[in-house]
């Protein structure tokens, strides 16, 4: 396993093409922009170093009996996926970010159980190959981005039918050794942290888009691979120099990038998936539901963060008695309490593929993801309400630097007398970073688009409703015969 | 002519099932001429988990048991086929 330094000592070694704010990036590991998202990623390995998250952090690789990091195992059982919640709780209550790496570990667990069923069909051997693949991310501890998300164009048509046919990602030309692709991945999270991409078709297909029917991993800095990274609300506060305060959260963060695959070279071991069209299907909706589960331990370790500063918010104005704002701290336990739940539900329903690992309960899953595009909102508006107006008008740092002004700001913006004035900005910029700065991308956005927007999962629990069973149900209860 | 087998058999709760479980059970016996086995498990059994989706909320006990779980509506020759590749299993 890598030690924090390792991992970022191993970033510094990969040859990346970045741009930021229309400028190729020299270095990735230190732009004051892309560092935060970086920490919350060592977040994974420096907690995975200490003994009291011993149990949650690590477990032992079924591929090769070592000791891994969690973010890189296959589930063994349903322990394993309860397990994997809370991991991600802890590390979003530590870092109040999004740390990145869960998508990997999704993305490892679809393709491992898909390609062994494509196997099972078509006498492949895409399943050892993602074996001997994923052995080699376990023992090098690797980051990997799962990729999905196409840029899909327009959204009534199939990747075949599109005016442009690399708005899927797709082989444009096939050699003894491998394949040549093209295309582009969007939102892809952390990818700028990460060793390896580990790409995967985004919808269902049909015989005609076999070309776009493609699965594969490569490493990040692999030729022809370029990040375009994106833009977060405040971002540029983290150019300012000293900047620490108006940060909200100075450590961590996280990221997205539109990432292009300009005819890039994959050799035929990294393929997984290479025109089996009725496997696509599979392959999105596991990664799918594993990545809903996902929410349910990730935003809710945020979510207890935010609710944290409401709290500190409330007393530093000498608000926190008051019983309506009691109330609102309650309502948002509750509603976080109730991510967790689902996210804990689909985990300990979970249950074997045919490969052998586990996979979630796909309906409490979307369950679980579905009322995270909702519960965080309300979470949200709550702190919102909780921290008053100064949150969006209060000066900023530079302000209190200032030896004239530092007097009057310290003066007129203290709440109750024993608490520094400061340290009440400080949590307002910190409920400001989470509701609507940088970290709102992970918290607010990504809620309702990540893993799926709500229609997504509104589509799989309709598919799963079996309301037949529960219309006989009805049925014998009224005492209708037929 | 089937190999003669005794099967343990176990239903889940029935929250959600996806198929008529006691039909399924009813027509692989039928079919297969097997016998349902009572009594307390042993070692080297054959323990057949009906399940009505794939939460398969009946797991076999700790044990040496030779355990086959159904999540789904199968054709009844194809469950057959699984039950026996199941048998021949060595004990875990």
């Amino acid at each position: 396993m890598k030690t924090s330094k390792q991992y970022i000592d191993s970033l510094k070694e990969l040859d990346l093409t970045v741009y930021l704010l229309g400028e190729k990036v020299e270095d990735t590991v230190e732009h004051p922009m892309i560092r935060p998202s970086m920490n919350s990623v060592a977040a994974t390995y420096e907690y995975a170093a200490m003994p009291e998250y011993e149990d949650l952090m690590t477990t032992t690789s079924h591929l090769t009996g070592e000791k891994i990091n969690r973010f890189t195992h296959i589930h063994q059982s349903a322990e394993d996926l309860v397990k994997k919640v809370k991991m991600q709780r802890l590390l979003g209550q530590k870092t109040a970010s999004c740390f990145q790496r869960c998508v990997g570990l999704d993305a490892g667990n679809a393709v491992y159980s898909t390609t062994y069923e494509i196997d099972q069909a078509f006498s492949t051997d895409y399943h050892k190959r993602f074996r001997e693949y994923w052995t080699m991310v376990q023992r090098e501890d690797l980051t990997v981005d799962g990729a999905m998300t196409d840029p899909k164009g327009d959204r009534g048509l199939s990747p075949a039918q599109q005016a442009d046919p690399d708005l899927f990602l797709r082989v444009v030309e096939r050699r003894p050794d491998g394949v040549v692709v093209r295309g582009a991945k969007a939102h892809q999270t952390g990818i700028v942290n990460s060793h390896e991409v580990l790409v995967m078709p985004t919808i269902a297909m049909r015989p005609e888009d076999k070309d776009y029917a493609i699965s594969f991993a490569i490493p990040t800095d692999t030729a022809g691979i370029f990040m375009i990274y994106g833009r977060q609300s405040c971002d540029t506060r983290k150019l300012e120099e000293g900047a620490d305060i108006d940060l909200g959260n100075k450590k961590y963060g996280g990221h997205e990038a539109l990432v292009i695959f300009e005819d890039v070279f994959v050799p035929n071991e990294r393929i997984f998936l290479d025109g089996e069209t009725d496997f696509v299907g599979m392959l999105v909706e596991r990664f799918a539901s594993y990545h809903r589960q996902s929410y349910g331990g990730c935003k809710v370790g945020v979510g207890d963060v935010l609710i944290g500063a409401a709290a500190l918010a409330a007393d530093y104005n000498g608000a926190a008695k008051a019983s309506h704002v009691k109330d609102k701290l309650i309502e948002m336990t509750h509603l976080n309490e109730t991510l967790y739940s689902s996210g804990i539900a689909c985990s300990s329903e979970g249950h074997a593929t045919a490969s052998g690992n586990y996979y979630v309960d796909a309906m409490l899953a979307n369950v679980c993801k579905q009322n995270v595009t909702r519960f965080p909102y309300e979470i949200t508006r709550l702190a919102e309400d909780i921290a008053g107006g100064l949150m969006v008008t209060m000066p900023g740092e530079q302000d209190l630097k200032n030896d004239y002004l530092r007097p009057y700001i310290e003066k007129y913006l203290k709440g109750v007398a024993e608490v520094p004035t400061v340290d009440r900005l400080r949590v307002l910029r910190l409920i400001e970073n989470i509701t609507l700065g940088t970290a709102a991308v992970g918290y607010r956005t990504e809620s309702m688009h990540g893993a799926g927007s709500p229609q997504a999962q509104r589509i799989m629990i309709a598919r799963q409703a079996n309301l037949n069973h529960k219309k006989q149900l009805a049925k014998d209860i009224a005492g209708i015969k037929e | 002519m089937q190999e003669q087998l005794e099967l343990h058999i176990r239903y889940c709760g029935g929250c959600n099932p996806t198929y008529d479980r006691v039909a399924l059970v009813s027509e692989l016996l039928s079919v297969s001429g097997w016998a349902k086995k009572g009594g307390s498990l042993a070692p080297g059994d054959i323990w057949l988990g009906v399940c009505g989706c794939t939460r398969e909320c009946v797991r076999p006990p700790g044990g040496h048991l030779r355990h086959i779980a159904i999540h789904q509506s199968i054709p009844v020759l194809t469950l057959i086929e699984q039950i026996k590749k199941g048998a021949e299993k060595s004990w875990e």
